[in-house]
């Protein structure tokens, strides 16, 4: 009895000391989740690709999202500091802005990631130079694939 | 997990000898004994990492040579720091319920233990986290999340070994698996660390404990 006695003192300092040791973990999740937008011709609701996109936040310096891109849809980011925020949307020279009112929540992840911001949408206002329309077709803004938004040219 | 299985296989081998010799003769009856004691580890891990603090005590009563209550109360403090957030949860915890012995009731065995545990964990804590920061295209988001109380029930089993290394002083190890049934905590509020319980990342969180133990047998039971 006193060798198990010993044994198990050995095995229980080392079990001990290798759960000290293993409880770092890298995160592996998404830490920002985006508004995702697709772009729809107001003539056939089809989805088609715009040319020459240039998508930025207003009164946010270095805030090309994407420039002279073609592109069928986009992501995004929307300001969790803030109930709602406006991008603008250049195509070919012709510019519109969309403003968008959302309510912002934390969400805990993970002890390795932290927290992330999920949004809910309200409404989206937007100029009509070149954009038609705008239809929220889900408010959650998550991690999913689903689209949020469409956006009619 | 892989590792856990290692362990729990490795201690299987370990207790095989206790277990096969079950079938001495000289089978005795277990006094009923009141044991008291504390974990170690929750020093020992505060000694290598001082952002844990866990004080855990140890209370079972002996109904036989196989069957034991037991209540396991304790205070946890706990500290997460790192680059987007800093967590703190402190507060009370008890787990309750039994010990099932599975060596032989025979005089060379009947004060040592090794069996399994099942236990029910409640833990009531304060938890804050005082600093959030998120980087996006917008710039930093400084913001935090007052403290809140939060309540959490907890489901254990375990496997483990006592052994009386001087006359009624017992030390001894348990190696267990917990799994969370509920806790009041929700999105943002999330507990992220439950004292009595540990993180709340997996399904199933593992746990060691050392224990130093104490038992006060009872002057009008037999057999000891």
């Amino acid at each position: 009895m006193k060798t198990i006695s010993l044994s198990l003192l050995i095995i229980s300092t080392a079990l001990i000391i290798s759960f000290s040791s293993c409880t770092e973990e890298s995160c592996n999740q998404d830490t920002e989740v985006f508004m995702k937008a697709g772009f729809y011709s107001s003539e056939t609701e089809e989805k088609i690709s715009i040319d020459s996109l240039d998508i930025y936040g207003l009164n946010v310096p270095d805030s090309i999202i994407c420039s002279m891109s073609t592109l069928n849809e986009v992501s995004l980011p929307l300001n969790p500091s803030s109930s709602s925020c406006t991008f603008a949307i250049v195509n070919g020279g012709r510019a519109d802005t969309i403003e968008i009112f959302y309510k912002s929540s934390l969400e805990f992840l993970s002890l390795a990631c932290g927290y992330r911001y999920l949004h809910e949408l309200e409404e989206i206002y937007n100029t009509r130079n070149d954009i038609k329309d705008i239809f929220i077709l889900n408010k959650s803004v998550n991690p999913g694939d689903e689209e949020n938004v469409q956006i009619f040219f | 997990m892989r590792k856990m299985c290692k362990y729990f296989f490795s201690l299987s081998i370990l207790l095989m000898p206790l277990l096969l010799d079950a079938q001495e003769a000289d089978t005795v009856q277990a006094s009923k004994s009141i044991s008291v004691g504390f974990d170690l580890t929750g020093p020992v891990l505060y000694a290598l990492d001082n952002s844990k603090y866990s004080l855990e005590g140890h209370l079972s009563y002996r109904l036989n040579y196989k069957y034991y209550l037991v209540c396991e109360p304790g205070y946890s403090d706990y500290s997460y720091e790192q680059y987007n957030y800093e967590y703190n949860s402190r507060g009370w915890f008890i787990r309750l319920g039994t010990d099932i012995g599975m060596l032989a009731p025979v005089a060379s065995k009947i004060n040592h233990y090794a069996g399994i545990g099942f236990r029910y964990g409640l833990s009531v804590f304060e938890q804050e986290t005082p600093v959030i920061n998120i980087r996006n295209y917008w710039g930093d988001i400084n913001t935090s999340l007052s403290e809140n109380t939060v309540h959490a029930h907890f489901l254990e089993i375990q496997g483990g070994i006592k052994t009386e290394v001087f006359r009624n002083f017992l030390i001894g190890w348990s190696v267990k698996l917990r799994t969370l049934v509920y806790s009041s905590g929700k999105d943002d509020r999330k507990a992220v660390y439950i004292p009595g319980y540990g993180p709340t990342g997996a399904t199933f969180t593992p746990a060691v404990s050392y224990y130093i133990i104490y038992r006060f047998p009872f002057r009008d039971s037999s057999g000891e």
